[in-house]
């Protein structure tokens, strides 16, 4: 595997990257890797820990290294869900001041999605999870992605709405208030938690991006005004989100 | 494992479930089951808890509503059955939950009477 160009390494490709290489270890097959050349790329590559194996909770916080807050970790049951938004919580406010600001939205979408992706996924793979902050612009950014490789939202959605025949579309509405796949009353509000946490933060923008079966959908937050977007895209397995939140201000310890 | 911890307040009959004695994060609708029935035993049949979030400094929207939510209900529903007073809560938590008691509709005087604000 070729990464010298890489440039760049978000949360979500880590994910990716972690369960394709972990797919050719278990097929027998031995992978060569070259490192991005670009030394802040490098850093994080290895700070992913991507050639080695995907840990559990216990092994998820990164504590020496300045950027990469969780490394690839499966959760495989809704226990773990928990313990993980515990074990990261005062990490984040102690080591990671200028991106806690944002802590109650990263918290909650860690929470919601990966919840989600545990007891929707149902694959072997479980629910794969990363983090890590960065800079863009002379802001602060922290960047999350989370992955699984079960039927994805638009399949689960259908089984109680399969009048959302796009995917793009059943994505969009899997967004919205109160859409599920459970036909539960109570259940389908996680994503917009997400969303009301981060417009109560002080992020100053933010963006989620979710990639299931053949719908692709973008929400961008630029000044507390959301913008939704979804297209349609090449084929996957499983539900891939990508969450940053970018912020300006120091955190109210 | 039986994790109660009753500890009654000397002005006060109600049982407390201290909730920050099990952690500062609380995100899933499973480990929130786990804490009701938890809940629902150091009750022990009586009318009132006391549940109390000093303490816990982040909260899900999921957790909240499986916790709290379902109680309320309950207790909206048929004023005999057990009634949690929730106390301590950080704003976070506080925005959270009165989000999850408008969701399932409960008025904004059962609100106030479960959620002092």
């Amino acid at each position: 595997m070729d990464a010298s160009d890489l440039v760049g390494l978000h949360p979500l490709f880590a994910v990716r990257l972690a369960l394709w290489m972990e797919r050719q270890r278990q097929a027998g097959r031995s992978i060569e890797v070259k490192e991005p050349q670009d030394e802040a790329s490098r850093r994080c590559f290895r700070a992913f820990r991507l050639e080695k194996y995907i840990g559990g909770v216990d092994e998820a916080l990164v504590e020496d290294d300045g950027d990469v807050i969780i490394r690839p970790t499966r959760l495989s049951e809704l226990t773990q869900v928990d313990a993980l938004a515990d074990k990261l919580l005062q990490p984040l406010i102690d080591q990671f001041d200028d991106v806690a600001v944002v802590r109650d939205a990263v918290l909650m979408a860690i929470s919601e999605l990966c919840q989600n992706a545990v007891e929707h996924g149902t694959s072997d793979a479980g629910c794969v999870v990363a983090a890590s902050r960065g800079e863009v612009d002379g802001m602060s950014q922290i960047m999350l992605g989370i992955g699984d490789c079960g039927v994805g939202i638009p399949e689960h959605l259908r089984e109680s709405h399969p009048e959302f025949v796009a995917d793009e579309h059943a994505i969009g509405q899997a967004l919205q208030e109160g859409v599920s796949g459970t036909r539960r009353p109570d259940r389908g509000y996680g994503f917009t938690w997400v969303l009301k946490e981060t417009l109560s933060s002080a992020a100053s923008s933010a963006e989620m991006f979710v990639r299931a079966g053949r719908g692709a959908f973008r929400r961008e937050i630029v000044d507390a005004r959301v913008k939704d977007h979804g297209w349609n895209t090449s084929s996957t397995r499983g539900t891939w989100i990508a969450c940053d939140w970018t912020t300006i201000g120091r955190p109210d310890r | 494992m039986t994790t109660l911890e009753n500890d009654i307040p000397q002005s006060s009959a109600s049982p407390r479930y201290v909730l920050g004695r099990h952690g500062q994060a609380f995100s899933t609708r499973a480990r929130a089951q786990q804490i009701r029935a938890e809940i629902e035993q150091l009750a022990a049949g009586g009318r009132d808890v006391l549940i109390d979030f000093e303490g816990v400094r982040s909260v899900s929207y999921s957790f909240v509503d499986e916790l709290i939510g379902v109680f309320a209900t309950r207790y909206e529903a048929d004023n005999d059955s057990l009634r949690p007073v929730v106390i301590g809560l950080t704003a976070q938590a506080q925005r959270v939950l009165l989000g999850s008691l408008e969701q399932r509709g409960l008025s904004d005087k059962a609100s106030r009477e479960l959620v002092p604000h």
